[in-house]
């Protein structure tokens, strides 16, 4: 069984997530957490091809900015965590 | 015989309910015909049940009851007269005649003075099973109650399941593939009505019965091409639980279907999400154990997506052709899906019931999809309360949970009706839901599912 997550690891995973992706240090970017409620199991931010099961889920957005003012939108849920939109396509960054 | 306390208790409460009646009209003499009309409004019939060819007709002062009915009815019978209610007489008739006709036709008649069914009424408590959370599940027996810590709903919005156990509880010949995110099925409320594949013997690294799958005991894992169907995520677990969680064992909840047999399809993995392939991969599992003997009548499907596959969709023609009813969530999106498709729920298959997500107070969930030709039915799905992995229970939201109300009813259907078709299925349930203002073009049936109208 997968770790569950909470809020705080997975604002973590989003932003060591984030700084590989965009080479740059963890402490540079900030992060901002909303509560959510999700229509789907995959956070309404399906992947291409992707089913999903049709229950609604608790969980986070997070917004991550680092220093050139861009927002990356991350969706998280115990069970995993999300990139949204980031070029143009979801990601699915755990598990 | 010796009659048992629950005998009494019942016989009892059904004394007090004609005694409440008998004082109802003692202290309201209805008038006139059209009070009697309203009576029914009250005690619709479709939502009671009737004793078949028998009325309860009040005859007005000063007619002769067997003179009226040799008039209207000369093949009925004077079955009783009621010696403390004046003029009232319980009246059989043949069986060529329908109960509909007979009221409509003699409610206004000069010396009639009001005409009824002869309703059937239950002790309440009598059907209630024995599992300590059956309070929790509104979607099964909606008293009004608080529900998740909320308020309470709208008494009586729910799938009438009382009514319909009355009937039949289902039968362990009919198996529910349940595609999914697997099936706890060591939870202690579920493992007893858990498919169990006769031809395979456990843990023996063997694939016994040479269908391709090792140790395929309780159902197929798509995503691992394996035996082990167990969920490791607690969706498909939830869906199990309301299909078929077992009744009676003091232990949880209780499935709309007490008798019948859960085979665990997994596709969706630990998130929740799964793949195409896999997907067409569970259908065709079920549909090679139906042609093997296994007896898989409907497939739940909680899950769906955006995208239109001609794969997915011959599958579940295929499925079809195998005589399988393909029962599936209209989805969560808010959307019309008659615009916008949600699929499976949105394919054109004579077997795919697409199914919307109601609250406890009969009204269309905020999330749920709708679609006046391409989602058929309603049923209980916000804040439902089902098994989950590890031996819990939790509160669970969505069309997903809609779905499994849809497809334990239809399992306790076809265990009354083996015979029918899953098109016939689909239409017997459309045809039997509890038509509701908030559904009206919102789906074919425009109604909540009712469980006690599709057995009968």
């Amino acid at each position: 069984m997968k770790k569950k997550l909470d809020e705080q690891s997975a604002v973590e995973l989003a932003k060591a997530d984030l700084s590989s992706r965009l080479g740059i240090s963890i402490s540079e970017i900030s992060a901002e957490v909303k509560p959510m409620e999700f229509a789907n199991s995959c956070l309404e931010a399906e992947r291409e091809d992707e089913f999903c099961a049709d229950m609604t889920v608790r969980g986070w957005k997070i917004f991550l900015s680092s220093g050139s003012g861009i927002k990356h939108e991350y969706r998280a849920s115990r069970n995993q965590l999300r990139l949204v939109g980031y070029q143009g396509q979801n990601h699915k960054i755990y598990p | 015989m010796k009659s048992s306390p629950i005998v009494h208790l019942a016989f009892g409460a059904v004394v007090i309910i004609f005694a409440y009646i008998a004082g109802q009209i003692a202290r309201q003499p209805l008038e006139t015909t059209r009070k009697s009309s309203s009576l029914l409004e009250h005690l619709p019939i479709e939502d009671r049940g009737v004793v078949n060819h028998e009325v309860i007709i009040k005859f007005k002062t000063g007619t002769k009851a067997a003179s009226v009915l040799q008039r209207l009815l000369p093949t009925a019978s004077l079955a009783k007269h009621y010696e403390y209610v004046p003029q009232l007489s319980l009246v059989r008739f043949s069986s060529n005649e329908s109960l509909e006709d007979i009221l409509e036709r003699y409610s206004s008649d000069p010396d009639i003075e009001y005409i009824e069914p002869n309703y059937s009424y239950y002790a309440d408590d009598a059907r209630i099973p024995n599992d300590p959370y059956f309070n929790r599940l509104w979607g099964l027996k909606n008293t009004g109650q608080e529900v998740n810590g909320k308020p309470g709903g709208r008494k009586g919005a729910d799938i009438n399941a009382l009514a319909a156990w009355e009937i039949s509880t289902g039968s362990e010949e009919i198996v529910v593939g349940v595609i999914d995110t697997g099936i706890d099925y060591t939870h202690p409320d579920l493992r007893e009505n858990m498919w169990v594949n006769k031809d395979e013997i456990p843990h023996n690294g063997i694939d016994d019965d040479g269908n391709g799958v090792i140790d395929d005991i309780h159902g197929y894992n798509a995503i691992d091409d394996s035996g082990d169907p167990m969920d490791d995520n607690d969706h498909g677990t939830h869906c199990a639980g309301t299909i078929g969680a077992v009744a009676n064992n003091h232990e949880g909840v209780v499935g709309v279907a007490w008798k019948v047999k859960l085979m665990a399809l997994k596709f969706l993995s630990s998130d929740g999400s799964g793949k195409l392939n896999d997907a067409i991969e569970a259908i065709d599992y079920a549909i090679e154990m139906k042609e093997r003997g296994v007896n898989v009548r409907i497939l739940s499907n909680s899950w769906g997506g955006s995208e239109y596959s001609r794969a997915l969709h011959d599958a579940i023609i295929e499925a079809n052709k195998a005589g399988i009813l393909f029962v599936a969530a209209a989805g969560n999106a808010r959307f019309d899906t008659d615009q916008h498709p949600h699929y499976p729920s949105s394919y054109d298959a004579e077997n795919v019931l697409s199914v919307a997500a109601l609250n406890n107070k009969d009204e269309l969930a905020t999330f749920s999809n709708y679609g006046a030709k391409s989602v058929d039915v309603a049923a209980p799905g916000v804040d439902i309360y089902s098994t989950v992995s590890g031996g819990g229970y939790e509160y669970f939201s969505g069309t997903s949970m809609a779905t499994p109300h849809v497809s334990g009813t239809a399992a306790l259907m076809l265990a009354r009706h083996p015979s029918v078709s899953p098109k016939e299925a689909i239409d017997r349930l459309i045809e039997a839901s509890h038509p509701l203002a908030a559904l009206k073009g919102k789906c074919v049936s425009g109604g909540r599912i009712d469980a006690f109208k599709a057995l009968k």
